[in-house]
């Protein structure tokens, strides 16, 4: 009996008929545009497993369609391709800006709600004319540069100079009150003669409509406001300017409290950085203990006045709460929220809002001291 | 009728996967949204009376199941309705969790292939259980527990980076009202559907009263419950949890370790086909002990194919498409289940305990 | 599929109903007929593409008349 259960148990994990594999092309990613007359021109990348400059990458093709609708384009790309297309390795979604400011949300529907695709695609925003011209730039020798992107993004972590959006996060923040979406901005920019991808700065959204753009230094400290920074460089002074020091930031935890002062809701944020001294280009004292302090402050008073800068660009500029401070409210004090939702945006750009900034250098790399110690007397 | 015994301990597992149910894909107490774990946990203690009542049933008559108890306290006619509408309750729920699975298949795993062939495959396999006994019942479904414990925890591993528990803020954000829907609907689905349950087991090894079986499953089966929707809440947020049909789904799909552990809502899957096939199997086994006992046939064994098929059928029939199926989950099975689960068995229960007073009056007292 | 339910049918009524009949317990065998008999016809005509109504649809229309949500 017992061996009777076991057999007839086995026979029923479902089994998945996925068939005919090598009959489908993989698609890289996909840009979309605005076409003429109302229509919506769509671009895939696919991956070309006979193109490439040697057996380790594969080429890329492009096919280019216009349609009404996003799904009756898709399926025409059959005519074309040939085969099915695969959409479970699609790593990255480019729109283009006309599209992003008349709503993103129509042109994404499709690839939420279809079962063949992955909503954990990247999406961006096209900073040229239109998306399409970003996958077919001559970057793409060799893999398609749907997959490069993917790199820059995997690796953004570390510089901070774009947010990284997977579909969802995207698709979630939208219809979220109390924080507005933000996507990464991608642009092409021609490097010594040859086009290349590069990707910094970001959207700013009112739902899912675009308003307008940030560029990636005020990327930086919108991601440090939403705790979403990881990594990064922050220069205090330069070439020519004192101090002239390097900051590689490690970590930085930012904590948003919403509190009532004098009736009214203000924020305060406070940030916690844990930095290292990577560079210095100055004859600087950083490495006493005094020396050491005064750096940290001066970092500190540097990044708060960044923070509070670009908060009033997203309040006075965008009215949009890019960092979520409404979200936060509506989490902590609910009732609080529920006066200031309905015109949250006005609300947002009246906010008060205080930052503090916390920085432990915890160490200098692996020099003490900067090269020149003494100083040429003159 | 067949005498039949399992053990305790597999009748709490049994009971425990049947209310897991079809909950595990869809989650419970949707209406509360954020609020749904505390739904969950006030539909768990309003449950615990009804589970104790039922248990007292049972009880009060060893050895028998609740439609030889029905015939026993209502007379042979009005015993015999009692069973029919049982017997109807047990099809329809059946063909209800059925379709949950028919309708999760199609619309996320095997679209291309028609609903009725998977349908057809666990039906196959609960008439083939059924048929084999409720000890073959106990025994697959301590295994089948226990993969679905390994797979929950495993999940749970891997989600951990995706679980936002801010999510769950604010609490009781839209108050009471929404919550107190929420309740209402956890209650009927799943936690009094059990009821369905002592139309399948008779008699329980050892002298230990059934109540701690009863209670048992509904801690445990509850609790699991609850860990799905949080984790659902944590990962999905409160916009994408109402927006999609099947949450467990939608929250599973978002694991992505290193790029290379993803996709992996095919082991969602296999818990919810486990639980959908042990609830299936359930409602198969008390519909046709239901039958045979209305008309007083030799065994169940023998209508339990045609009862597969017919639910079958009815899963088929119930809805044209999903839309109905979500309409009809939220807005009118709470309230159509309500004689079921609670009207019918109170009154049993009722019934029951004056008769079983009055037959100790006439019984001479011993000691 | 018409031809398909007829033959599963009678695979089904080989494993089933011959079985009961065999067994020698005569009420089950018509109770297992009856009911065989019953689910034929509903597989027929679901087969033959029908559109049958769902049962539940009465009860549903009742619910909403009478609570109106």
């Amino acid at each position: 009996m017992w061996i009777m259960c076991l057999t007839l148990l086995s026979s029923s994990t479902g089994c998945w008929n996925y068939g005919e594999v090598d009959k489908l092309s993989t698609v890289a990613g996909i840009a979309i545009d605005k076409g003429e007359d109302d229509k919506i021109v769509l671009t895939v990348e696919l991956v070309d497993p006979t193109g490439g400059n040697d057996s380790m990458h594969t080429g890329s093709q492009l096919i280019t369609l216009t349609g009404y609708t996003i799904f009756d384009i898709v399926r025409r790309i059959i005519t074309e391709s040939g085969t099915k297309l695969y959409w479970a390795h699609a790593k990255s979604l480019i729109m283009s800006e006309e599209i992003a400011r008349s709503g993103a949300a129509k042109v994404i529907d499709w690839y939420i709600r279809d079962t063949e695709t992955r909503s954990d695609i990247h999406v961006l925003i096209s900073g040229e004319k239109t998306a399409k011209e970003i996958l077919d730039s001559k970057e793409k020798v060799s893999d398609p540069l749907s997959y490069r992107i993917e790199d820059i993004l995997k690796n953004e972590k570390n510089v901070s100079a774009s947010p990284v959006m997977e579909l969802w996060d995207f698709v979630d923040t939208i219809n979220t009150p109390g924080i507005s979406s933000i996507l990464p901005v991608i642009y092409l920019k021609d490097n010594n003669g040859r086009e290349t991808a590069s990707i910094n700065g970001l959207a700013v959204f009112d739902m899912d409509r675009m308003l307008g753009k940030m560029d990636y230094l005020q990327t930086k400290y919108v991601l440090m406001l939403r705790n979403e920074l990881e990594g990064g460089v922050v220069a205090l002074g330069g070439y020519d300017r004192p101090p002239g020091i390097s900051l590689e930031i490690f970590s930085n935890k930012t904590k948003v409290k919403p509190v009532i002062v004098d009736g009214e809701v203000q924020i305060q944020v406070q940030t916690h950085t844990v930095m290292a001294v990577d560079e210095v280009l100055q004859k600087v004292d950083f490495y006493t203990e005094k020396g050491r302090v005064e750096v940290e402050e001066l970092a500190e008073d540097t990044m708060e006045a960044e923070m509070m800068k670009v908060i009033q660009y997203a309040q006075q500029k965008y009215k949009q709460d890019v960092f979520g401070f409404g979200r936060i409210i509506h989490e902590r004090m609910p009732k609080q929220w529920k006066g200031l939702e309905a015109d949250w945006d006005e609300r947002f750009s009246q906010l008060k809002v205080t930052v503090e900034s916390k920085v432990i250098i915890k160490n200098t790399a692996s020099s003490i001291k900067p090269i020149l110690i003494e100083e040429d007397d003159k | 009728m067949d005498k039949e015994m399992i053990s305790r301990g597999e009748a709490r597992t049994i009971l425990t996967l049947y209310i897991m149910g079809s909950t595990m894909i869809l989650g419970a107490a949707g209406e509360a949204k954020t609020d749904s774990w505390i739904s969950i946990l006030l539909a768990m203690a309003m449950a615990a009376p009804l589970y104790w009542a039922w248990a007292r049933v049972l009880s009060l008559y060893p050895g028998q199941n609740i439609f030889d108890i029905a015939q026993h306290i209502f007379g042979k006619w009005i015993g015999k309705m009692f069973i029919l509408v049982y017997i109807w309750y047990a099809f329809h729920l059946g063909a209800l969790v059925l379709r949950n699975f028919g309708e999760f298949m199609e619309a996320e795993a095997m679209p291309e292939t028609p609903m009725l062939v998977p349908m057809f495959f666990v039906v196959a396999l609960g008439v083939g259980v059924v048929r084999a006994g409720i000890e073959t019942m106990g025994r697959s479904g301590r295994m089948l527990l226990n993969m679905c414990l390994v797979t929950m925890l495993v999940v749970f591993l891997l989600v951990l980076g995706k679980l936002r528990y801010q999510n769950l803020l604010p609490i009781l954000d839209q108050g009471w009202p929404r919550v107190w829907k929420g309740t209402f609907s956890a209650f009927s689905f799943p936690f009094a559907e059990a009821v369905v349950f002592l139309g399948a087991i008779s008699s329980v090894k050892g002298k230990k009263p059934l109540t701690g079986i009863f209670l048992y499953s509904l801690i445990i089966g509850g609790i699991l419950v609850l860990f799905i929707s949080v984790r659902n809440i944590m990962v999905l947020g409160v916009y994408t949890i109402d927006n999609v049909y099947f949450p467990s789904y939608a929250a599973v799909g978002r694991i992505n370790v290193g790029d290379f552990i993803q996709r992996i809502e095919g082991s969602v899957s296999i818990v919810f086909v486990i639980c959908v096939f042990m609830k299936l199997s359930v409602c198969l086994m008390a519909a046709s002990k239901g039958i045979a006992k209305l008309f007083g046939l030799d065994s169940y064994r023998s209508v339990v194919i045609q009862a597969g098929l017919l639910t079958t059928y009815l899963a088929y029939l119930l809805y044209d498409n999903i839309m109905e199926m979500q309409y009809w989950t939220i807005y009118i099975y709470s309230i159509y289940a309500v004689p079921f689960e609670i009207i019918l068995p109170l009154l049993l229960l009722v019934f029951a305990e004056i008769k079983t007073r009055r037959e100790q009056r006439t019984k001479p007292e011993s000691g | 599929m018409i031809l398909f339910t007829l033959l599963s049918y009678v695979v089904i009524v080989l494993v089933d109903q011959v079985q009961n009949y065999k067994n020698g317990k005569k009420k089950d065998f018509y109770v297992s007929c009856a009911m065989c008999l019953f689910s034929f016809t509903i597989a027929i005509l679901l087969a033959s593409g029908l559109d049958l109504p769902s049962p539940v649809k009465p009860i549903e229309r009742w619910i909403s008349h009478m609570f109106g949500s």
